[in-house]
């Protein structure tokens, strides 16, 4: 029998070798493992395995003994273990990682630390400078891992006087659910793992265990599918997090019901709706490329996900595989046969998907087409003519309530989060009002007060534009238009209503970012989605004649380099040319695929 | 000194507001109700006594003997033969209003009748037929009684808290104004002092009295007043609580740009809905729209005449409105069913409307029908209302829970009886409405109704055997009427307003083809076209609207308006020549001569 350690050494040069799999995790106790899910008689760990006989193997990268993974070094060597007690469920959690991955993994750690899945800092720090708490989004100052400097956690004993001091708790306690280094809620499609486990380790939607080990409860909910690691990662793994109307959930085309109890729909067999990721779901048109078999890992590799070793602000800041990476593009450029999947062949290219390793055309860029001939248009990102529909969530009211009082939220409970629908729902049963406590989701202690938000509308029609970081013309959706209201224990409205002000004091602290819907068509919009259309053009709905309508004229970005049209842009998309016409003659003449008609 | 002035004008005006019989009373009832003030100046107190209306036994002076047959609502319709519509009172009126749409609901009726599976039976009925009944006939009968059968004219008045109790009430319902104060108490008369205030009565019907019902459905109420029933978020928060935005029934309202009858002047609903059209003319209308007869052509493009009996109607009416002028012999107005528009009169060479609530004149924008875009042919089929309707409420599926293990209200009897109804929604929208045509041709702005049905048994059980699903369309005047129409891309561009549903539209070859937006399988719906399409292109036309009015364009109109919309794009002016012989246009366009256009 080899020693524990010559076991890890052995697995860490093949894993060094192979380098796609990194991170330890179990969830089923200790435990041994055998190649392939084949259970071997192994004498170590017979102790575990004479009740979990069956448990599959973690994997040939981490063929290891059940306490390599899951007991600390000091209690390897006990002869006994009293009970569960001393088993470490996750591994690979932040408060274990470095004692169980750290020693094989210590570069891949560093980079998941500084990259965003591990910092957040987009969100951290945008939404700190919106609601006034600190003068720029970017560079980010604060983030939860990595050089960046601690999210600060509120004194629960201050009193909120401006929503600056409040934005920290917020964002504790409703956005940082979903970062790897906690385990967010729980409930259908939410069941996940923290640290390296929460991508790597897959759980079913139901959170139910469906592996071979038979001494684990397949009744109870909050186990991975099986005790494995998986690669390359499925989809539903990351719309655990990515979902709600954020990206990711687009690609899969899912956008969220509203949340008034009038939109449970349609009703099924149990007389409500199918709910999932916390609430239900309208399935609209999927992007192409979902349709096609790809995987969200197929265009975002490791260095999109785990990062690059450098920190970043914000999302459109991290290098990623284009576009015309795959399809070609402007300028006569043609796909790249070194990103991974990328196939040449003759003229033809052909694309290897990672999921079902199917071969597929890869469509190149046609220059033909009237508009990819339009030089203007190589500043124009590919998804802001070929996303389908966009999130556009308007007008986010926030409000953190130290008191509740009953039949207040009555059919409003579900928010999309089921801590908050909870608690939400509890206070409608009862005639007092009930002073809540709901986590901070990043110190996991409890605290005072619950937060819920509404939105005034939602829509995915229109697609309004503006200027990424790179001067390119983008679709630009609301992050967010916030309005914010704290009431004390006493019930007292101490903020009512309150718009928060840009730290920087430039403006109001609402923000549309330009971003990439992921709903892509193979057929581009209209022209006039954009040309002449005035909400494309920023000016709204109906001109934004009433504050409701208001909320669809664009706010300026937060991120500094982001912007919206400029008034030139604007004219310029509303009085097309003379050229433009010219173009759209041609255009009209082709007999080929022509979009028509205004889908925007 | 000044309070004391103050008091003294109060004390004076409140003295003459007081109605004391000159000549001792006739009636027993002024031996209680001493005193009260009059319902209005056509039915003083002084003149009619309170039996004439209210019934009763006016000899006594005792309470219970008196109160024999007291009527509290004469406008309540199963008493208004003896009441208002009495011989020499207003007979005539209270007969045609009986027959009325409001009073009927034959409209309601014949649309679920005429859709819902086993419900024909109810298709030509009226809500005198359900009244006496207590067993529905088929589920189409249950869910009116329960869900649609609270708002007619046949409801008692007050018989509930709320909005609710506000409606119904036969004459009452429209013609006695709702005091701010009693609005949510249901309760009818309030005792001030020894002074009965007595409810008044008007011809000068408030809106208020109007949207109490009218804002659900078609929401026409809601909109007309720039407001939008909202997906129900109550925000933004005020003062700690959710929105002070609210409707009945826990929903809650956006503001969006109001009609422009009522931006511009603040009209209300009876500035332009005529006597007739409301209280109908005597004809038991199968349908809302016959019964109307206010069309926007009888003010903007108006027929004025001055003689003949009509006039004198006018003239009438115009005396009992009490706050427009006087008509000495100016011409007025008429509408398609021939009666007179008695606020729109001709003075002076001017078209001069007149808002009842308080007789303010306003002076008519001459009718522009012989500018371009009024004149641009291909539009000779096109209704105001398709291109001057900002937005439109539009409510995309309709999905019902019906329980049998539970009871719910049958509102037509009062009672308790099984079967219980829940109603959800997919989503709301208030933009781009879509167009189809309504009968006699004309294209109308249309949304669709889309219900998918699923029951449970008594033991709570799904019974996916008795599901089913009725799509149909419905047109209706958004009644969001803006003086700036629709761009001409809105309509001739947009899938949506096509009745196609929102997507990508493209061309393969030379068919027109859909990449739609709403996944309608995905989300669980089964249903060929996304939720808010209604038809679509090529095979298998007219998904929804088994009735056939309103009808979704069919192929060749939808082509027909795609290639109108392709030169749209450059061609931006209504007088723009292309358009003369659009035919021609389009086929020197397909010929490839040598166009101006690429000069």
């Amino acid at each position: 029998m080899p020693s524990i350690g010559s076991t890890m050494k052995r697995a860490c040069a093949r894993q060094n070798r192979l380098g796609a799999l990194w991170a330890v995790f179990a969830v089923c106790f200790f435990m041994a493992t055998g190649a392939g899910g084949e259970v071997r008689d192994a004498r170590m760990d017979r102790r575990c395995l004479s009740c979990h006989a069956r448990i599959e193997s973690m994997g040939p990268d981490h063929d290891f003994e059940c306490g390599v993974c899951h007991l600390q070094p000091a209690h390897r060597s006990l002869s006994w273990l009293d009970g569960h007690r001393k088993v470490v469920r996750n591994p690979s959690d932040p408060r274990w990682v470095r004692t169980f991955c750290m020693p094989c993994h210590e570069q891949e750690i560093g980079i998941v630390e500084k990259g965003l899945h591990g910092t957040v800092a987009g969100i951290i720090n945008q939404t700190r400078y919106l609601w006034g708490a600190q003068e720029k989004a970017s560079p980010p100052r604060y983030g939860l891992s990595g050089p960046l400097a601690p999210l600060p956690e509120p004194d629960p004993m201050a009193y909120p006087e401006n929503p600056a001091q409040l934005v920290d708790d917020f964002l504790r306690r409703r956005c940082l659910r979903c970062h790897i280094h906690t385990e967010g809620s729980t409930g259908d499609g939410l069941y996940r793992a923290s640290g390296c486990a929460a991508c790597h380790v897959p759980y079913e939607d139901d959170g139910r265990y469906r592996g071979s080990d038979t001494a684990v409860d397949r009744e109870k909910a909050g186990y991975p599918a099986r005790h494995v690691f998986r690669s390359p990662i499925p989809n539903d793994q990351c719309l655990r997090c990515h979902n709600q109307n954020h990206v990711g959930a687009d690609y899969m085309g899912l956008f969220q019901h509203d949340f008034s109890e009038r939109y449970r729909s349609p009703v099924g067999a149990s007389g409500t709706s199918k709910r999932i990721y916390g609430l239900d779901y309208h399935h609209l048109a999927v992007d192409i490329h979902a349709e096609r078999g790809l995987w969200c890992v197929d265009c975002h590799r490791k260095a999109d996900v785990m990062g690059d070793g450098k920190v970043y602000g914000y999302q459109m800041a991290v290098p990623k595989t284009s576009c015309s990476g795959c399809h070609g593009g402007f300028r006569g450029a043609r796909p790249d046969p070194s990103i991974p999947g990328v196939v040449a062949g003759g003229s033809e290219f052909r694309f290897r998907t990672r999921g079902a390793k199917r071969l597929h055309r890869l469509p190149l860029f046609d220059a033909d087409v009237v508009a990819h001939g339009v030089m203007e248009h190589e500043r124009v990102r590919c998804s802001a003519c070929h996303a389908q529909w966009s999130f556009q969530d308007y007008g986010l009211s926030v409000i953190r309530e130290d008191r509740l009082d009953p039949l207040k939220w009555l059919g409003l409970e579900a928010q999309g989060d089921p801590v908050v629908e909870k608690v939400l729902l509890e206070v409608s049963r009862m005639r007092q009002p009930l002073q809540p406590a709901t986590r901070d989701r990043v110190s996991w202690t409890l605290k005072k007060g619950a937060w819920s938000l509404g939105w005034r509308y939602r829509r995915w029609e229109l697609m309004p534009l503006g200027v990424d970081h790179e001067g390119r013309f983008s679709i630009v959706r609301p992050l967010y238009q916030f309005i914010v209201s704290y009431v004390d224990e006493a019930g007292y409205a101490a903020l009512d209503g309150i718009i928060p002000i840009r730290g920087d004091f430039t403006s109001k602290g609402w923000a549309f970012s330009p971003y990439v819907p992921h709903t892509v068509s193979p057929a581009g919009r209209s022209c006039m989605s954009c040309h002449l259309s005035r909400s494309a053009a920023g000016l709204g709905w109906m001109d934004g004649t009433t504050p409701d309508l208001d909320l669809t004229r664009p706010a300026p970005p937060a991120v500094p380099g982001m912007r919206l049209l400029s008034g030139r842009e604007r004219q310029r998309l509303l009085n097309p040319s003379k050229r433009w016409r010219k173009l759209r003659f041609r255009a009209l003449r082709n007999t080929r695929d022509v979009p028509m008609g205004d889908a925007g | 000194m000044l309070s004391l002035v103050l008091l003294a004008i109060l004390v004076v005006a409140k003295e003459r507001s007081r109605k004391i019989p000159a000549v001792p009373p006739r009636e027993g009832c002024i031996f209680c109700h001493e005193e009260t003030t009059d319902p209005d100046p056509s039915h003083p107190v002084e003149a009619f006594g309170c039996h004439t209306c209210h019934l009763g036994n006016a000899y006594s002076n005792e309470k219970e003997r008196a109160h024999v047959a007291l009527v509290k609502n004469p406008g309540d319709l199963r008493v208004v033969g003896q009441t208002c519509g009495k011989p020499l009172c207003h007979a005539g009126v209270a007969d045609r209003v009986k027959n009325s749409v409001m009073a009927t609901n034959r409209g309601i009726l014949a649309a679920l009748g005429n859709h819902w599976p086993g419900a024909s039976g109810i298709s030509g009925k009226e809500i005198t037929d359900l009244l006496g009944r207590w067993e529905p006939h088929g589920l189409g009968e249950d869910y009116f009684r329960k869900m649609c059968g609270g708002c007619h004219l046949w409801k008692p008045r007050g018989d509930r808290p709320g909005e609710v109790g506000l409606r119904g009430g036969g004459c009452s319902d429209c013609h006695v104004p709702d005091a701010p104060e009693l609005r949510g108490s249901g309760a009818q008369v309030v005792q001030h002092g020894v002074t009965l205030r007595h409810p008044s009565i008007t011809t000068r019907i408030p809106s208020e009295n109007c949207v109490k019902c009218h804002n659900r459905s078609a929401r026409i109420g809601l909109s007309y007043f720039g407001r939008f029933e909202s997906a129900g978020y109550g925000t933004p928060y005020e003062g700690g609580e959710l929105s002070r935005r609210r409707l009945s029934g826990r929903r809650f309202f956006l503001e969006l740009p109001a009609d422009v009858h009522s931006r511009k002047a603040d009209l209300d609903c009876i500035d332009c809905h005529t006597a007739t059209g409301v209280m109908g003319d005597g004809v038991r209308h199968d349908k809302m729209v016959s019964q109307v007869d206010i069309t926007c052509e009888a003010c903007h493009l108006p027929e004025m005449k001055t003689a003949g009996a009509q006039a004198d109607q006018a003239r009438r009416l115009t005396a009992l409105n009490r706050k427009i002028p006087p008509n000495h012999g100016s011409p007025v107005g008429w509408t398609k069913k021939g009666t007179p528009v008695y606020n729109l009169r001709q003075e002076a060479g001017k078209l001069i409307l007149y808002r009842k609530r308080d007789g303010k004149p306003f002076e008519m924008d001459p009718s522009r029908m012989e500018a371009p875009h009024h004149g641009l042919p291909g539009h000779e089929r096109v209704s105001c209302q398709a291109c001057h309707s900002a937005w439109m409420p539009q409510c995309y599926g309709c999905h019902l829970a019906y329980r049998l293990d539970e009871f719910q209200r049958d509102w037509l009897t009062g009672g308790q009886i099984r079967g219980r109804w829940k109603e959800t929604r997919s989503f709301m929208r208030f933009s781009k409405p879509a167009l189809g045509v309504r009968s006699p041709e004309r294209i109308y702005p249309v949304a669709p109704c889309q219900v998918f049905f699923s029951c449970f048994d008594e033991q709570g059980s799904p019974r996916p055997d008795r599901r089913f699903q009725v799509l149909s369309l419905g047109a209706f005047d958004p009644h969001t009427t803006s003086k700036k129409s629709r761009d001409c891309l809105e309509c001739h561009g947009d899938p949506k307003v096509l009745g196609l549903g929102s997507g990508i539209l493209h061309r393969k070859g030379h068919r027109p083809s859909l990449r739609p937006t709403y996944g309608s399988k995905g989300s669980g719906l089964n249903l060929s076209v996304p939720l808010d399409g209604f038809t679509a292109m090529g095979r298998g036309n007219r998904v929804a609207s088994a009735a056939g009015d309103p009808r979704p364009f069919d192929d060749a109109e939808i082509r027909r308006i795609l290639d109108a919309g392709a030169c749209a794009g450059c061609h931006r002016r209504y007088d723009d020549p292309i358009y003369r012989d659009f035919p021609r246009s389009k086929s020197r366009f397909a010929g490839g001569e040598d166009l101006p256009c690429l000069r």
